[in-house]
């Protein structure tokens, strides 16, 4: 695949949050507000990059066995470092986040880019493939958030918009609603974009865990496929 | 195979040490400005209840100052006190409220700064750092005399109210101040009665006469605490519901029971005749729901050795059977119970609260010992 098609392939065909389904604990959480869905989207996109890129380079001396705690070694390290230079110098982004920040370590999306793509691709592709799950992260952040802020809160970025802030749907800005809009999300995307999902690089098939996994069904699928 | 273990063992080795190796190094550097900024935001917090401090000095906590209040600061110009008071809201002790109190010299709120209010509702409970609200503490003093609760966030708000309270007796605690008299009084008027608190009483709005300054009464009518004036001192009475001074005390704290004079009691006594007559006469309507129509009921003067709980009783006349009848307020239940003569129990009745629950309380001991303490008395 182009260069171009691996970075743009993240940003609606393969978006990590709304076609792969990844990373959704920071995505409820964070959209309450544009501000904090920006903030975290640029800081998870940051640790993807660097991550990507350091995995990639390091691929061919990680041993297979070890390589998800060298990954989650790489992954934490990245994150600590971001949030140890954002409390030092963006604080009131640093408070807003708060834990979710620390929890980008578990954040799917890095941790299976890491295991997708990463591990099989050389370092500019894999760079590439990470910035474009990055802004894929950030534009399904942002529409998420978007609706939350504007139609439950009736503010844009803190500013108030006058028609809006008094027919707020404040619910929208709590978990039920958030779970509303992110369904709705996935299926709009899911219906403006059938047929280009490749779903078998993520079902059992593209599933880190295919060879170990004893689990009925996905064995099953692998004799069938094996067969 | 072993060739393999030792590799994965070195490489995942090698990654983590390069891994904190690079964090130590940047933690070296960010540790320092991090820990400046928060010093800094203390500062300011600080800074923004007693604006016009020229620096400040910690002070240490005493024994007397209230476990919600966490830290103190004295402005070394000598402008005021801030308390850091960490309040028990709708989020309770695990998610309290966080505010900076300011106090001027005078005992006056200067500004209160509300830090922390995530544990309460989003736009319920969190009005209590509203603007508007934080503006109608400015200039109180410890008697907070116009600040009202927010409704619909009571215990938002209650709980704000009781940390702002805490916060002024940290101040009479550190700070070198003379109450006024009224906030003396406000203090000291729950210590006159055993089990009086602040939010078991209220005020008796109309019997500030002549000498009488306040009137409390107990929600559960163990008694009353008035506050009067005796020639040039101001002290405190705690007065039974059957009109005995139980407890005297000066705005000192000193107790003066021994000394307190016959025409002081009286006055104590006309302060709470109104309201005391008129919670008998719903006592006697009580009670009659328990007995015959046409029973009729005497009221009982207060003998010495009378349990405290025993607020109200008579003799019944026309009732057949019946002899004595009491009004209880045991655990803060109220309770009305007729007896007959030897002291047997033969009816009873909780009045309030709705549902209390008698089951558990001794009623029927309390009236036996109380009718036959009347009848020892009377001789019989």
């Amino acid at each position: 695949m182009t260069r171009l098609s691996n970075f743009l392939k993240g940003i609606i065909r393969e978006n990590p949050v709304l076609v792969l389904v990844l990373g959704t604990c920071p995505t409820l959480a964070t959209t309450s507000s544009i501000a904090n869905a920006l903030g975290m989207g640029v800081a998870a996109t940051l640790v993807l990059l660097c991550s990507n890129m350091a995995i990639s380079a390091l691929r061919n001396v990680i041993p297979d066995k070890v390589r998800i705690p060298c990954y989650i070694v790489l992954i934490a390290g990245f994150v600590t470092a971001v949030e140890l230079l954002m409390h030092a110098f963006v604080p009131s982004l640093y408070n807003s986040l708060g834990i979710f920040l620390s929890l980008i370590v578990v954040n799917c999306i890095i941790l299976g880019r890491a295991e997708m793509y990463a591990s099989k691709h050389g370092v500019l592709d894999s760079a590439l493939d990470g910035l474009g799950m990055g802004v894929g992260f950030i534009v399904a952040l942002f529409s998420m958030a978007f609706i939350r802020e504007v139609f439950g809160a009736g503010t844009f970025f803190g500013i108030e918009i006058p028609f809006l802030s008094e027919y707020r749907i404040p619910i929208l800005t709590q978990s039920a609603g958030g779970f509303f809009v992110f369904g709705c999300l996935i299926a709009i995307v899911n219906k403006l974009a059938p047929g280009k999902i490749k779903k078998k690089e993520f079902s059992c098939e593209g599933c880190p865990s295919a060879a170990l996994c004893g689990k009925s069904a996905c064995a099953e699928k692998r004799e069938e496929a094996d067969a | 195979m072993r060739n393999q273990m030792v590799k994965c063992v070195a490489v995942l080795g090698a990654i983590c040490l390069v891994v904190a190796a690079l964090l130590a190094a940047i933690n070296y550097v960010t540790a320092p400005i991090i820990a400046e900024r928060a010093k800094r935001d203390e500062e300011k917090a600080y800074l923004a209840v007693l604006p016009d401090a020229t620096g400040f000095e910690t002070v240490e906590r005493t024994a007397e100052v209230p476990k919600t209040v966490t830290e103190i600061r004295r402005d070394k110009g000598g402008s005021g006190y801030a308390f850091m008071v960490k309040m028990s809201g709708y989020g309770g002790d695990s998610a309290p409220i966080t505010a900076i109190v300011g106090i001027d010299a005078n005992g006056k709120i200067t500004r209160i700064a509300v830090t922390d209010v995530s544990g309460e509702s989003a736009g319920i409970g969190d009005k209590v750092a509203g603007k508007d609200y934080l503006a109608t503490f400015i200039g109180k003093d410890s008697l907070l005399n116009g600040v009202n609760t927010i409704s619909g966030a009571t215990v938002s708000s209650s709980g704000f109210i009781g940390g702002v309270k805490d916060a002024f007796d940290a101040f009479l605690a550190v700070a070198e101040f003379e109450e006024t008299d009224a906030q003396k009084i406000d203090r000291l008027v729950y210590t006159v009665i055993d089990g009086m608190t602040d939010e078991n009483t209220f005020e008796l709005k109309d019997a500030s006469v002549g000498s009488v300054i306040k009137v409390q009464r107990a929600e559960d009518g163990r008694g009353y605490a008035v506050a009067l004036r005796d020639g040039e001192k101001t002290v405190i009475a705690g007065i039974s519901p059957f009109g005995k001074l139980l407890k005297l005390i000066d705005l000192d704290g000193n107790d003066l029971t021994a000394n307190a004079s016959e025409e002081l009691i009286s006055a104590a006594n006309a302060a709470i005749s109104a309201n005391l007559s008129a919670v008998r006469e719903r006592h006697r309507y009580d009670i009659s729901s328990l007995l015959a129509d046409g029973a009729s009921l005497a009221p009982l003067a207060h003998k010495a050795g009378l349990d405290a709980s025993v607020i109200d009783a008579y003799t019944v006349s026309g009732a057949p059977g019946a002899a004595y009848a009491f009004v209880l307020s045991l655990d803060s239940i109220r309770i009305a119970a007729v007896a007959n003569e030897s002291g047997e129990l033969l009816a009873s009745a909780v009045l309030s609260p709705n549902d209390g629950d008698a089951s558990e309380l001794p009623v029927a001991e309390t009236v036996l010992s109380a009718v036959n303490l009347f009848k020892e008395v009377s001789g019989q």
